[in-house]
């Protein structure tokens, strides 16, 4: 059965990209609530919060860009790994870097996909794909 | 002729003066006869030329010449000259020299080689002297000694050290530059051997350099490290050349060695100064690409989403923003390529250029065959670079040849590599448009584009990005070229064991 309080969590702090996203899920077929936070520090108090309180949120999904105001997405990932509430949600990075070492880093900190964030519209809905892929079955 | 031989001949000879004379005429070298008192009784025509004077018989005594002195520039009175000392009874050191002037002032140097003949009881009955004109010997033996003068007063105040040593490496000569660079004075070092100078990590570097001499080569300009007296290190280049004997034979070797401390010091500031920029230039692109994209995709769904509600100027302008930040797109990711070709640090990689060039044209295989475009290439070596180095070479190059292609023509591009020294230096050659030498230079400059994104399409970022690869391999990229007629693309790739040993 899916979980009542079952949502996205989107850390992202480019308005432009979180409309984006959010059309993405959309364009996805997924209802799931989206929360959106928008820096490193804000993400991570999410999850200490999740811990101390059984009743609070806790992510089905999170997309998370690597390059954030305040903790970088890396230390967004470790801090969710040692959750004891979150740490199993699934993590797809997203970021404008191409570059394979960028890529290895986030993977070695725990993340399950990696998108590179393209400049045309069409392909930037190709991360509704990895969102099908990683959103629990049945929670959509 | 030595004065025993000399003696020999004279005694032989004795009884028949006539024909001794006749004989001693005819000799080219001064010679002169005395009585047992020093009085002149015989002169040759060669005394009389060296001389300068006709000696008059029975007046003159002890010598043709005129005035003698000493090799110290003293005056030497006649009745002391060697002939006189030999007339005396005493002895004459073999081989002295003597300065003599003739009546006109001038001078002439030479050897005597006195001798006295004795009746049977032992008598001194005459005397007998042969004067061996020096004075060419002693003026090459002065320009020599002002030669060596000369070279030494260079050696001595050279700024580099300036250091001999012999083919075991035992140093046999110290100029002041060296003993002020390594600490040791040349009464320290001299006889030592020339390892003491070299860090303990590099000692193989000496066998290396002997080997070298001996096969006659000189070492130019090899840069690296050696060691004061006090141990500290010290950044030099050394120039290093055979040392030969007069057969010919390699006997040992001179080294300059130049501080470079300063200079690596230097080099180090550009270096960092380089590095900054790099990652300065490699953040910045790297930015950009963020803010870039928003700009790029919203622009795009603005058209998608509300194209139907402006009018044609509106649309106009949006498809001017759309096309601005496509082409700042591809500037920026040119240039993060740009910035990431120092990145791969070249080490011992090899690649076969024969592969690379398959790899490439494979991967040109659309372009090559939408223009109808004939790549040739020539058997090519192994060089010592990265793969993708060289592919980044071929592929641009190539891919230059075949975009400026001339409308009148096939293009045609041929790849070939021929040995320059111990490296390489290939040539990328086609029959396109050409490029007008006022540019030949500034292509290679980032950004540089020659022709206008409607007549070319690119960024200008393909020759700068050849350019820096082949600098990293202390090779050199240039152009020939005949406008209309096409261009050739060359550069080097020295041997990577190019610092010498």
């Amino acid at each position: 059965m899916p979980e009542a309080n079952s949502h996205i969590l989107v850390v992202e702090d480019n308005p432009a990209d979180v409309f984006l996203i959010r059309e993405t899920i959309e364009a996805a077929g997924i209802k799931a609530p989206v929360h959106v936070v928008k820096d490193g520090e804000e993400a991570t108090r999410f999850f200490d919060d999740a811990d101390r309180d059984d009743s609070a949120p806790c992510p089905s999904l999170i997309i998370l860009d690597i390059n954030l105001p305040k903790k970088h997405g890396t230390e967004v990932l470790q801090h969710l790994r040692n959750s004891r509430r979150c740490r199993e949600a699934p993590v797809i990075v997203v970021s404008t870097s191409d570059a394979a070492r960028d890529r290895e880093a986030v993977f070695q900190n725990g993340a399950d996909a990696y998108f590179c964030k393209p400049s045309k519209y069409d392909e930037f809905l190709k991360l509704g794909d990895l969102i099908l892929e990683w959103f629990p079955k049945g929670q959509k | 002729m030595t004065a025993q031989g000399l003696r020999a001949s004279v005694h032989v000879g004795h009884g028949s003066n006539r024909v001794d004379h006749e004989l001693l005429d005819a000799l080219p070298v001064a010679v002169y006869i005395t009585d047992s008192e020093g009085c002149l009784t015989y002169f040759n025509p060669a005394a009389i030329k060296l001389s300068g004077r006709t000696p008059q018989l029975g007046v003159d005594q002890w010598c043709v010449t005129w005035k003698i002195f000493l090799a110290d520039g003293t005056l030497l009175p006649h009745d002391q000259c060697p002939m006189a000392i030999a007339l005396k009874g005493g002895e004459v050191l073999e081989g002295i020299e003597c300065l003599a002037e003739r009546p006109d002032g001038s001078r002439f140097w030479f050897t005597p080689y006195p001798a006295v003949l004795r009746d049977e009881d032992g008598r001194i009955t005459a005397g007998i002297n042969l004067l061996v004109d020096i004075t060419d010997r002693k003026l090459a033996q002065r320009i020599a000694a002002r030669e060596a003068r000369l070279l030494s007063a260079i050696v001595d105040s050279s700024d580099d050290a300036i250091v001999s040593k012999d083919l075991n490496g035992t140093i046999t000569s110290w100029n002041k530059s060296a003993e002020r660079l390594f600490g040791y004075t040349a009464e320290e070092i001299v006889g030592k051997p020339v390892t003491l100078l070299i860090p303990l990590d590099r000692q193989d570097e000496e066998p290396q350099i002997i080997a070298r001499l001996r096969a006659g080569e000189r070492v130019d300009h090899f840069e690296t490290l050696r060691r004061r007296k006090d141990g500290t290190l010290l950044d030099i280049s050394l120039t290093i050349s055979p040392v030969r004997d007069e057969t010919g034979q390699i006997v040992g070797a001179s080294k300059i060695a130049r501080d470079i401390t300063d200079q690596k010091r230097a080099e180090g500031e550009i270096r960092r100064a380089n590095q900054g920029l790099e990652q300065f230039a490699f953040s910045a692109s790297h930015d950009l690409q963020e803010p870039l994209r928003s700009v790029k995709i919203y622009s795009e769904l603005l058209t998608r989403r509300y194209g139907g509600k402006l009018d044609g100027e509106a649309l106009e302008f949006l498809g001017y923003l759309q096309a601005g930040a496509t082409r700042m797109e591809l500037l920026v990711s040119d240039l993060l390529a740009y910035t990431q070709v120092s990145k791969r640090v070249a080490g011992s990689e090899i690649a076969d250029a024969n592969v690379t060039l398959t790899t490439v044209l494979e991967g040109m295989s659309n372009s090559i065959s939408e223009s109808g475009a004939r790549v040739t290439s020539d058997p090519l070596p192994t060089v010592p670079m990265h793969g993708t180095h060289l592919q980044q070479l071929f592929q641009n190059l190539i891919g230059n040849a075949i975009k400026y292609h001339s409308p009148e023509r096939t293009p045609a591009i041929h790849v070939s590599a021929h040995r320059q020294g111990r490296g390489w230096t290939f040539a990328v050659t086609d029959n396109g448009i050409g490029i007008a030498p006022e540019y030949k230079e500034t292509v290679f400059g980032l950004f540089k584009r020659l022709h206008t994104s409607d007549e070319y399409s690119g960024t200008g970022i393909g020759l700068a990005i050849c350019q820096r690869i082949v600098e990293q391999y202390n090779g050199r990229i240039w152009v020939e070229s005949e406008p209309g007629r096409g261009s050739t693309f060359r550069f080097t790739i020295p041997q990577s064991s190019d610092a010498g040993g």
